[in-house]
């Protein structure tokens, strides 16, 4: 054999096995691979491909357009026309559809051929079957939006608890707001009839000095205590408008306290006035059980929903009143409120002089539902929404001191511009 | 929110050839709308997800949004992705929510992932 013979024989021995080589590695590839025509028209497909695809003959699916095999035919255009646009697609999501009607999630990548005049000549194509990946993304979009809904849901539930615990307070203290109400209404009353009273003497005044002289006059006026009348009149006004700002302060509070809070309501509130506020409701849950003792500091306003604020000096003022209530002593016991500024935080507490937190339950006491109190007197989430509103809604903390026998002592700190409340 | 805050969706795309982005202020008429175009792959789904899911965190005006997809010719898995962590955002700050007017391709891929009822598909396309 001539060298040249030789060295031919060993170039198509060369080739034949290269491309044996590169035929096994298609037909064993995991993967699905294609070579498409110019126009988009399978020539060959893989063992995988015909797999992928539910088949068993190749010769179903050579001679058939890829777009066939699509779920959305308009996706395989817009795949071609970027292969047109590069040259080349690399991971192209596509939906394939199997002989048996379900569907294949793949990743698409094809690059162009050209032949020796530039023209393109082939397709060559692998899809990697990614259904697996999709159906566990699927589920993960699926329970993130269902734990989105269950999350708004439990705020809902949450926000109507907060407002159901808020009617349950006023409810309760109904007769003490009431108490309230009635005292200024009660000597509004009888300025009224005072004023009335007067009137009738002006009116009979001025039909007795028709036609009088001077003298006549200054007679009348003595006779009727003009002046006296004029006099008392200053002050019976002064007293209605203490009348009327008491009952519209009540109401105020009240309104304030009713209120459906939202992220909107935040402002500046002060703290201390809040305070006096709580004193005012619960006034006569606390006046006949414990003298009140304050100890207010200068504090800076602090940006919170102030009604929330007002409920949880409440829930805490009303707690400290009924403890002591609860040991029906001979005299009354002893509430010190107290509040000022640490460490650019405003704080509060309210101490009583009770009967104390027993050790054992001192962590539960912030759980909802737990309640020491006798069945239909608490609903054993005053102090757990209280927490929650200090601690989740305006970035703050509630702690407590207590030992049996020497009282409890609440303190709640806020910050002066709380976290914005946006995932809770 | 200001219109540079909403400018920052469509800035992030202009760069991108086959895809864009851009969010107004619709008030009542609509509330935040997110208007996509082209083709939502995963590129796309990558440079504006993040963007999105802020935008609807920050939103301060008339609570709702709306996707109009009624450009977009694809849609990728990130691309509903995208759609579904928008959808979390929105219920997470209590915003009615919903994706507005998607081609039949794309709505065939929410149909057949199982998406639509999730992300609240509204239609004004008249049957033909």
């Amino acid at each position: 054999m001539q060298p040249d013979e030789r060295s031919r024989e060993q170039l198509v021995d060369s080739l034949q096995r290269s491309e044996a080589r590169l035929r096994a590695l298609g037909e064993e590839s995991q993967d699905m691979i294609l070579v498409l025509d110019p126009a988009g028209t399978i020539l060959d497909v893989n063992r995988a491909g015909v797999e992928l695809l539910g088949g068993e003959d190749p010769s179903a699916l050579v001679g058939r357009p890829e777009q066939e095999l699509w779920s959305n035919p308009a996706d395989h255009e817009v795949f071609m026309r970027l292969l047109r646009e590069n040259g080349r697609v690399k991971n192209f999501e596509v939906i394939l559809v199997r002989r048996d009607g379900g569907t294949v999630f793949g990743l698409q990548s094809a690059t162009v051929v050209r032949g020796a005049g530039g023209e393109v000549a082939e397709i060559h194509s692998m899809v990697v079957d990614i259904t697996p990946r999709i159906r566990d993304a699927q589920a993960l979009w699926k329970a993130n939006i269902q734990l989105a809904e269950a999350n708004q849901r439990l705020k809902e539930s949450q926000a109507m608890m907060v407002q159901q615990e808020k009617l349950a307070s006023i409810g309760q203290l109904a007769a003490g707001i009431a108490h309230e109400i009635n005292n200024p209404l009660g000597f509004l009353k009888s300025n009224y009839s005072t004023l009335r009273r007067y009137l009738q003497r002006v009116e009979e005044f001025l039909s007795a000095v028709v036609g009088r002289d001077s003298e006549g006059l200054a007679r009348a006026q003595e006779e009727y205590r003009i002046g006296h009348i004029l006099g008392e009149l200053g002050l019976i006004l002064e007293d209605c408008d203490t009348g009327f700002r008491r009952i519209a302060q009540i109401v105020l509070t009240l309104r304030n306290f009713s209120r459906i809070d939202s992220e909107a309501a935040r402002a500046p509130f002060d703290i201390n006035a809040g305070i006096q506020s709580a004193l005012t409701v619960a006034h006569n849950e606390v006046a006949f059980v414990a003298e009140v003792a304050l100890d207010l500091g200068k504090v800076p306003l602090v940006e919170c929903v102030g009604g929330e604020i007002l409920q949880v000096f409440l829930n805490i003022l009303i707690n400290a009143a009924q403890a002591i209530k609860s040991q029906q002593r001979s005299c009354p016991g002893k509430i010190t409120i107290r509040s000022g500024t640490d460490n650019g935080r405003v704080w509060a507490e309210v101490e009583d002089d009770g009967p104390g937190i027993p050790a054992d339950i001192q962590s539960r006491i912030f759980d909802p539902f737990f309640t020491t109190k006798p069945v239909g007197q608490g609903t054993g989430l005053g102090l757990s929404i209280s927490y929650d509103i200090i601690v989740q809604h305006h970035g703050g903390s509630l702690t407590v001191r207590s030992a049996p026998g020497q009282g409890s002592c609440f303190r709640i700190e806020l910050p002066l511009l709380p976290p914005r409340r946006s995932a809770d | 929110m200001s219109e540079a805050d909403l400018g920052v969706l469509e800035a992030s795309t202009c760069s991108m050839k086959h895809f864009a982005a851009r969010a107004r202020d619709r008030g009542e008429q609509g509330g935040l709308v997110i208007q996509l175009e082209g083709y939502f792959d995963g590129d796309a789904a990558m440079a504006v997800t993040a963007l999105i899911v802020s935008l609807i965190e920050n939103w301060k005006g008339y609570p709702q949004v709306s996707f109009d997809l009624a450009r977009v010719s694809y849609i990728s898995s990130l691309g509903i992705g995208a759609l579904t962590s928008a959808r979390s955002a929105a219920l997470q700050r209590g915003l009615r929510f919903s994706v507005d007017d998607p081609q039949p391709a794309v709505l065939n891929v929410l149909e057949l992932l199982g998406m639509t009822t999730y992300l609240s598909i509204r239609t004004s396309r008249r049957e033909e």
